[in-house]
């Protein structure tokens, strides 16, 4: 029988050996810290993020102050108190994409994978024709045309409209990946002595190949999260993603661009706490795909 | 498809041997060398100052070398100085005699009769006659044409419609009476109609060479581009820049300058950049760039600012659905909630005039003593609550729109957002529009609430007042006063309005306008907020530039100094 | 050979339609037309109504599609577009392709010159702090977007030492920083992917039997290993490409390159619908030809991968 049925399961080896990579540890713990600065963003900021501190500052941007930690800007708004709360729409808009896309590519994959035949071959066109475009150029044209209609749509739904952009350009990815994983596993003595038994199909997929895909999933997520940050920042920064009164990192770093040489930290504090986030990320990915890795393993 | 595969790739191996040699300049400049480069390298369109050209840049590509089709400011700017129309606005912004050199109105009180001065040329040569008016209005209005400006402008001319939508084969209200003499008949008596006339679809184009190019006005051929103005196009280069010469011809005497260099440079900062290298002798700047600016004495000295007959308003619909606003005292509560001071220093950087009322300064006529609903946010507060709506409690969800492709704008907006909820207790919520999908719902009139301008038409207090707040109704289905976006209905207005449209003597009209205006003003169906100024650089060196409120500059009296 | 490249041609047909279908639907799916924008906000309803007939936009959107499918088959006339005077596209394409083109060639170019080497040596001296140092300088440019780094190289480079010019496209100075912004992500991925695949490569037998009869290891790996090493990194020139393609319409918007990137962008929000069909099928065919390309290359050195897909 297959070693890792039966064995140490290949998430709690991973997990053993992620605990031991520092550069993963230094970045899992800047991800929970900002995480926490994120959710709790109401109780580390003096200010909302909206808030315009125009009558005790005549003349906006203002330079970090004992009031403004890291200044305002051309509104006068605290941007400490924008930067978490740019967070919180950041990775509340990356976890909920991630999701869907996870969600969908997951299934499909799971689903061609182990039917094959017409089903796999339609998945297959399917990504085919979506990767025979740019994911990001395909995400700025759904998010262009999208967000014009959903405008009435009250404040936080108007984020739907990034939700679909991103996540339709994301899922093939992972259905892929999935797919190709389902397609080599599926074969395996202990996956056909359970189709022998009768076990219903829906169980072979969820307890019995999917557990097994867990490795290369969660790799596949962490790249995905990267990207989606990414993309997300990208899109604020055409003036196509998150609207108005919303903060967002990419739409920070956007309107800094006019008065960057007389002040360059209203550039500095979004490009930074962008690039250090998805930097951690990646790290964590690289250690994830280092820990599961077979060839690496005792 | 190959049409463009094949170009390209010659281009792209061009292309390889051009990286190299930047990346070359890449590693010498990261390792140190200085280059002599200051961050703004020669683009090849820039002249030395030593030429008796004007240069000042293009900040969009034109749109259109064709004064019917062409409709905004960039190119207007651009074209004006090549076509002419049969008036003009002057500096005091009145109209003064062009290709026409007068004109009258006849007993009727509905035809315009215009003399066409003797002996103008077109740069091909030939002189021009009324006939050529007649043919360019019809070809503005011709449907194949789909001139997006002739029916706005050209529609009082009796006819004008009627070829617009295919029904007449020509415009019966413009006649040739004979070689210089063109009657324009309208539908009405307007004093304030003439001012269409100032606008490019009525310019004067040569039949034979737009014939010549299959009735177009392009660049493919620049005869077609043949107009009677003190310049010609010598040279369009797209993405580059576009050349103009004196035409030595020009009815009014040839121009002081041999030509007019607009280089095409799309980014503001990048204007800037080329100003300061002495590569451009005026151009305009943003709001966004005016720190910079200021923070430099040499820039600074050099800033003029010239005012603009458009006013920025909020407009509150009182015919939208569950619209709060049908009530007086909601609309004057948001307009004494609305602090236009603070708009002014943190949205707009100080760099507008304070709207005081509706028609903008410099317009002839316009009230002097108006008197603005004050910013008090007590009796704001206390106007809200005799509307039913104390502290805001039970007021409806509404939210604010406004185009999202300037910053200022959004940026005003939610100045005013944070006023509304500071001084009423009304959160509105803040909805940044796609231009295209504004003006849908705008014409639907289902926006509560909009940011938005109004520029004149023609300088007149009318194309304020009866344009944008007289009542409208339909009339065979179509609203009379379309403009109306707000569905502000005062008898008394409309009363004033009526009379002074029709007033002929201009200070008894003027006084009529002036009652509307208060009136309008203290009901606010707007609450204006600042008259819009356009920023300039302008060198030393150049002098004697004709303006008007109305932004049309042909320069026929600008110099350059060397 | 030839069949196989004939496949692969067939096989981006479909796929090209369901592009071109996408984006045509995707485009006009918007509840606001380029209409109303041309018409501005002192039309009347009868304006719009007889431009949009003029357009040919009162059609069923379906009938639309034929029309701008047969014109593109019958005389490659991708239409016009509704703004910028009614200039057809593929003049545009002709005037704006160019720029892209040059653009994402120099960013290639850059990202061969700093990824290759730079991924090489970090193989050859695996674990040395060079390869360490590198590999932690390639996570980190991954992971700085060019909306990060563009403005920073602008801030540092062109605002405050006055070395380069801030924006624009009209000297090889200019084209500078755009290029670095540009390369530097694919610079990164390759370094990374020439590593890996040069570690793989020396781990196998021939290599260390190379060395075992005498060669050098310099010798062993430039005389066997690298050719090898670098057939895989072919394979993600098609990814690279990709990337470079879709960067530069972010690049280009921060630069201001008169690309087909930043017209784009422009005509997104002006709904300029033949712009941006043009432009999106131009992409796609570029992207299918440069994968297909890196597929023929492949098949030519190495025979046996004929039959199976490319990576994404």
């Amino acid at each position: 029988m297959s070693k890792s049925t039966v064995s140490l399961s290949p998430s709690a080896d991973a997990w053993r050996r992620l605990r031991r990579n520092p550069i993963a540890v230094v970045a899992g713990i800047y991800l929970v810290l900002l995480l926490t600065a994120a959710l709790g963003a109401n109780l580390f900021t003096r200010y909302a993020y909206d808030f315009q501190d125009t009558q005790r500052y005549l003349t906006n941007p203002s330079p970090p102050d004992h009031n403004h930690w890291f200044g305002t800007d051309d509104l006068g708004r605290d941007v400490f108190s924008r930067l978490l709360f740019g967070a919180r729409v950041s990775l509340g808009v990356t976890a909920v994409v991630v999701v869907i896309e996870a969600l969908v590519g997951i299934s499909l994959g799971l689903f061609a994978g182990y039917r094959g035949g017409k089903t796999d071959l339609l998945l297959m066109r399917l990504t085919d024709i979506m990767f025979a475009f740019p994911d990001l150029l395909l995400a700025i044209l759904l998010s262009a045309v999208v967000r014009s209609g959903s405008d009435a749509l009250p404040g936080w739904l108007s984020l739907g409209t990034l939700f679909f952009a991103l996540g339709v350009v994301g899922w093939p990815g992972m259905a892929r990946l999935v797919r190709g994983q389902t397609l080599a596993l599926r074969e395996k003595e202990y996956i056909e002595a359970a189709r022998a038994t009768g076990v219903p199909e829906r169980d072979i997929l969820l307890r019995h190949l999917l557990p097994n895909l867990s490795g290369p999933i969660i790799v596949q997520v962490t790249q995905d999260v990267a990207a989606v940050i990414l993309a997300e920042a990208t899109l604020s920064f055409l003036n196509l993603g998150v609207q108005p009164p919303f903060p967002s990192w990419g739409r920070m770093i956007f309107s800094s661009l006019n008065d960057m040489a007389a002040k360059p930290y209203l550039l500095i504090v979004p490009s930074v706490a962008l690039a250090m986030t998805v930097m951690a990320v990646n790290f964590l990915g690289d250690a994830l795909r280092d820990a599961f890795d077979p060839r690496l393993r005792e | 498809m190959q049409g463009f595969l094949i170009p390209s790739h010659n281009r792209q191996k061009r292309a390889t041997l051009f990286s190299l040699v930047s990346l070359g300049l890449l590693f010498a400049s990261l390792s140190g060398c200085n280059t002599t480069s200051k961050g703004n390298g020669d683009s090849g369109t820039g002249k030395p100052a030593t030429e008796n050209v004007l240069r000042y840049p293009l900040t969009t590509e034109p749109t259109s070398l064709d004064p019917a089709k062409v409709e905004d400011g960039t190119t207007i700017d651009l074209i004006q100085q090549v076509y002419e129309g049969l008036v003009i606005w002057n500096e005091k912004n009145e109209i003064e005699p062009n290709l026409a050199e007068k004109w009258e109105l006849l007993p009727d009180r509905v035809t315009y009769s215009f003399h066409i001065k003797h002996g103008v040329k077109f740069h091909n040569g030939r002189e021009l006659t009324a006939d050529d008016f007649k043919y360019s209005l019809e070809r503005a209005c011709a449907p194949k044409l789909k001139s997006p400006t002739a029916q706005s402008y050209l529609k009082d001319i009796v006819g004008a419609n009627d070829k617009i939508v295919g029904k007449a084969q020509d415009i019966k209200g413009v006649k040739v009476v004979d070689k210089y003499t063109l009657n324009i008949t309208i539908d009405g008596f307007k004093p304030f109609w003439l001012g269409n006339m100032t606008y490019p679809c009525s310019y004067a184009i040569c039949k034979e060479e737009v014939e010549k190019n299959g009735g177009a006005i392009d660049e493919n051929t620049l005869a077609s581009t043949t107009g009677t103005g003190p310049f010609k196009f010598a040279e369009v280069r797209r993405n580059d820049s576009v050349r103009l010469a004196a035409f030595a011809d020009y009815h009014k005497g040839k121009a002081k300058l041999d030509g007019i260099l607009r280089p095409i440079v799309k980014d503001a900062g990048q204007r800037l950049n080329k100003y300061e290298a002495g590569e451009l002798d005026y151009t305009e700047i943003s709001a966004a760039d005016l720190d910079r600016v200021n923070s430099n004495d040499t820039l600074k000295g050099e800033l003029k600012s010239f005012l603009r007959a458009a006013t920025w308003y909020i407009g509150m619909n009182q015919d939208a659905k569950d619209s709060p606003f049908a009530k007086r005292e909601v609309r004057q509560a948001f307009a004494m909630a609305i602090n236009k001071d603070d708009i002014l220093r943190v949205a707009m950087k100080g760099q507008a005039d304070k709207a005081d009322g509706i028609v903008p300064p410099g317009i002839k006529g316009r009230n002097e003593n108006i008197k603005p609903l004050p910013y008090d946010p007590a009796k704001a507060k206390q106007l809200l609550a005799q509307a039913g709506y104390p502290d805001g409690k039970g007021f409806p969800a509404l939210s604010f729109s406004f185009r999202n492709d300037y910053p200022q704008v959004a940026q005003t907006a939610e100045v005013i957002a944070q006023q509304l909820k500071t001084n009423l207790g009304i959160e509105v919520q803040i909805r940044p529009m796609e231009w295209g999908q504004f003006l849908v719902e705008r014409k639907a009139k289902t926006l509560p609430l909009t940011h938005l301008r109004w520029g004149a038409d023609y300088l007149d207090p009318q194309n304020f007042l009866s344009t944008l707040l007289h009542t409208s109704r339909k009339v065979n289905g179509q609203e009379d006063h379309p403009e109306n976006g707000v569905g502000y209905k005062s008898a008394e207005f409309d009363k004033l309005c009526d009379a002074a449209d029709v007033e002929p003597n201009e200070e008894k009209r003027w006084e009529l306008y002036r009652k509307a205006e208060q009136i309008a003003v203290d009901d606010a169906p707007w609450v204006p907020l600042y008259f819009q100024r356009d920023l300039e650089l302008i060198k030393p060196r150049v002098k004697n530039i004709r303006d008007s409120l109305f932004g049309h500059r042909p320069h026929t009296t600008t110099t350059v100094t060397p | 050979m030839l069949a196989f490249i004939v496949k692969r041609v067939l096989l981006a047909i479909p796929s090209l339609l369901a592009i071109s279908f996408l984006v045509f639907l995707v485009a006009r799916l918007a509840p606001s037309g380029p209409v109303e924008i041309i018409a501005g906000d002192k039309a009347t309803p009868a304006v719009v109504a007889q431009l949009k007939r003029e357009y040919g936009l009162d059609k069923p959107v379906f009938a639309q599609y034929v029309n701008y499918v047969v014109g593109i088959a019958t005389h490659g006339d991708l239409g016009k577009s509704f703004q910028r005077g009614g200039q057809p596209i593929t003049e545009m394409l002709r005037t704006d392709f160019p720029v892209t083109a040059q653009l994402a060639w120099q960013a290639l170019l850059f990202a061969i010159i700093v990824g290759i080497p730079t991924g090489i040596l970090a193989a050859l001296f695996h674990n040395s702090w060079f390869d360490r140092l590198a590999m932690l300088g390639v996570v980190a440019l991954v992971s700085v977007p060019s909306i990060v780094l563009g403005p920073l190289l602008i801030m540092v480079l062109a605002l405050h030492l006055r070395w380069l010019p801030i924006d624009g496209w009209s000297t090889p100075l200019h084209t500078l920083l755009p290029t670095v912004t540009l390369g530097a992500r694919s610079a990164a991925m390759l370094a990374r992917f020439m590593r890996s695949s040069l570690l793989d490569v020396l781990r196998q037998d021939y290599i260390r039997a190379a060395i075992a009869k005498g060669y050098s290891r310099g010798r062993a790996v430039w005389k066997h290993g690298l050719k090898n090493a670098l057939l895989p990194v072919l394979t993600v020139m098609g990814t690279v490409f990709g990337a470079l393609l879709s960067g530069s319409f972010v690049v280009e918007t921060i630069f201001r390159v008169p690309g087909i990137g930043f017209e784009s962008i422009n005509s997104i929000s002006k709904r300029d619908y033949p712009v941006i069909q043009g432009m999106a099928l131009l992409v796609a065919v570029l992207y299918i030809v440069i994968n297909i390309a890196i597929d023929v290359l492949y098949g030519v050195i190495d025979p046996r991968i004929r039959s199976q897909e490319t990576p994404k």
